[in-house]
């Protein structure tokens, strides 16, 4: 029954799970099959990360996110806040990558490409190399307090704290010059936003993979919260076989399991002390499980020992677990699939057809027209023009729509890069060339130097009733 | 029921009291401000508000700022109306 009473107890157990101390945990390392991937996936990661701000295209860095100057550069391109339009499709493109891939394979962000995963494989690594294994990582751990342990612990740090420093110093490297950055630092020249985000960096770098690490996922990841949402009966998701591994329990090695009555499980713990969030995959599912795969790995090992069949821990759907066959090939899939392409492919068509040329034309609406003489009528405008190009250019500017149109007002002197020129223009016409009271103008404009850079834009003409 | 006997909110620490309330108001004012400063120059911005001589990056620094104190004020909010009845009126 449901009283209030129960229901508080209820969520004070709930408060505990969430907030109970946080035991220190000690993953063994794991060899295998995805293993491999992983160190792939960290080398490839952090190879691109550490390198691109290296790179250079021309006379400068080919990827620089420069804020100051408002000015985006991606290899051959720059961008301007005026292409934000291209950031909000790269961004619904990222949520549907996550959505697709979380859907065909769970959390395979989370094993794999994310940030805090990333980084803390290379901290553990770091870990393991000056500290040991897990068992005399957990004995150091227990040990007071002495000159050796000292002098471990404080290499550990002495070490993160320099590669945090290098990873905080790269990501400053994205949106100020890195060369001018590393004189900057030699000489301690840096300014201070500089230096606080290099630091801020580096601080948050050191704190979530050396201290935080699973903590992140558990308490702190947005993603972890709903990810379970997308999955369904056919996700492949990492899951212990209990219909196979139960009962558990030791035995010898060359005991058949049916004699005694016990299933394939040994019982080794082997898949809960590999865990880096550490969890027991064979209470099924759970939220904490970051999909590394690790579990499978070391599982796999103690499989092949025991001569028996690989994939006690696998990646299975739900389905297949109850018997059922999994069909990957589902209609959400098929779906999530074509719109990512598509948008992909429309993303990389308008990069690639970007012309680096705005042109906004609006007319005063405080005035309907101007006769001019007797024969002619003039409409005013406000014409901006940006050059998001990285040349000064110079354009021209013309009208169609009505016969022998012509603009005054232009200012045609040279638009600097990222510049928005905004103009009053006059555009005059002889009434007799005018067929209604209100007509579609296109103004079409052209850099001098460039005739592959031009825009249109259609702007109304107000004139007498005729 | 006796070992729960106090109250199922006061087990939360008041530093985790902080960190629900400033950590996803933290996240969520980044995006603000990016988005906000994607269309908004801080220089426009400071020719309209008379602020004139912003420096771009004091703009988006203090833009974040002013922003996560908000989104903040919002998360503090959430947790206060989320409390049971008992515990706002004991
Ligand atoms: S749970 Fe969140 S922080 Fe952790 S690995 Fe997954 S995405 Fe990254
Ligand atoms: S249960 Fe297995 S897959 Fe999940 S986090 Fe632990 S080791 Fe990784």
């Amino acid at each position: 029954m449901k009283t209030p009473e129960n229901e508080d107890q209820q969520s004070k157990v709930i408060v505990e799970e969430f907030y109970k101390k946080r035991e220190k945990i000690q993953p063994r390392m794991v060899h295998g099959l995805f293993a491999n991937l992983r160190i792939i996936a960290v080398a490839v990661l952090l190879g691109i990360y550490y390198i691109l701000p290296w790179l250079r295209w021309g006379d400068r860095q080919a990827v620089l996110l420069d804020l100051p100057a408002r000015k985006f550069h991606f290899f051959g391109i720059t961008f301007w806040p005026q292409d934000f339009f291209f950031l909000a499709v790269l961004l619904i493109i990222a949520a549907l990558a996550l959505f697709f891939f979380t859907t065909l394979a769970g959390r395979l962000w989370c094993g794999f490409a994310c940030p805090q995963t990333v980084w803390t494989e290379v901290f553990m690594w770091i870990e393991h190399l000056i500290e040991g294994d897990r068992n005399k990582r957990m004995k150091l751990d227990k040990a007071p307090m002495d000159a050796r342990k000292l002098r471990i612990r404080g290499t550990k740090h002495l070490v993160w704290v320099v590669f945090s420093l290098w990873t905080g110093i790269t990501f400053v490297g994205y949106f100020s010059p890195i060369n001018e950055l590393f004189t900057g630092l030699a000489n301690f020249s840096l300014g201070p936003w500089e230096w606080f985000w290099v630091l801020f960096y580096s601080f948050a770098t050191y704190g979530n993979a050396g201290w935080m690490r699973e903590q992140v996922c558990t308490y702190m990841c947005p993603y972890a919260r709903f990810q379970s949402a997308m999955f369904d009966k056919d996700t492949l998701i990492i899951s212990y076989d209990e219909a196979r591994g139960e009962p558990r329990g030791a035995r010898k090695r060359n005991v058949d399991p049916k004699e005694v009555g016990l299933g394939s499980c040994v019982d080794c713990t082997m898949c809960v002390q590999v865990c880096p969030t550490g969890i027991d995959i064979r209470d099924g599912l759970q939220y904490q499980c970051i999909g590394c795969a690790a579990c499978i790995d070391v599982c796999d090992d103690v499989m092949e020992k025991m001569g028996y069949e690989k994939g006690l821990i696998r990646y299975t759907t739900e389905h297949a677990l109850n018997g059922g066959t999994t069909r990957l090939l589902r209609p959400r899939i098929i779906i999530y699939a074509l719109v990512l392409l598509t948008l992909i492919g429309a993303l990389g068509v308008a990069v690639a057809t970007r012309v680096p040329l705005e042109l906004s034309i609006i007319r005063d609406r405080n005035a309907l027209y101007r006769e001019v003489g007797y024969d002619s009528v003039e409409n005013i405008y406000t014409m901006k023009i940006m050059n998001m190009d990285e040349q000064p250019h110079r354009y021209t500017v013309s009208v169609h729509g009505i016969d022998d149109a012509e603009v005054h007002g232009l200012d045609e002197s040279e638009v600097a890069p990222g510049e928005v020129r905004e103009m009053n223009v006059r555009i005059r016409a002889k009434i007799d060339n005018l067929e209604e009271t209100s007509t579609e103008l296109q103004v079409h404009i052209q850099a001098v130097d460039n005739p592959d850079i031009q825009q249109d834009q259609n702007a109304r003409f107000l004139g007498p009733r005729l | 029921m006796s070992e729960y006997t106090d109250n199922n909110y006061t087990s939360v620490t008041p530093k985790q009291t902080a960190i629900a309330i400033l950590w996803p108001s933290f996240l969520l004012a980044s995006v603000a401000n990016v988005v906000f400063w994607a269309f908004v120059d801080p220089h426009e911005f400071g020719r309209i508000t008379g602020y004139s001589e912003i420096d771009r990056m004091t703009a988006y620094s203090v833009g974040f700022i002013v922003l996560w104190f908000f989104t903040g004020f919002s998360s503090y909010l959430t947790l206060r109306f989320n409390r049971p009845r008992s515990d706002v009126n004991p």
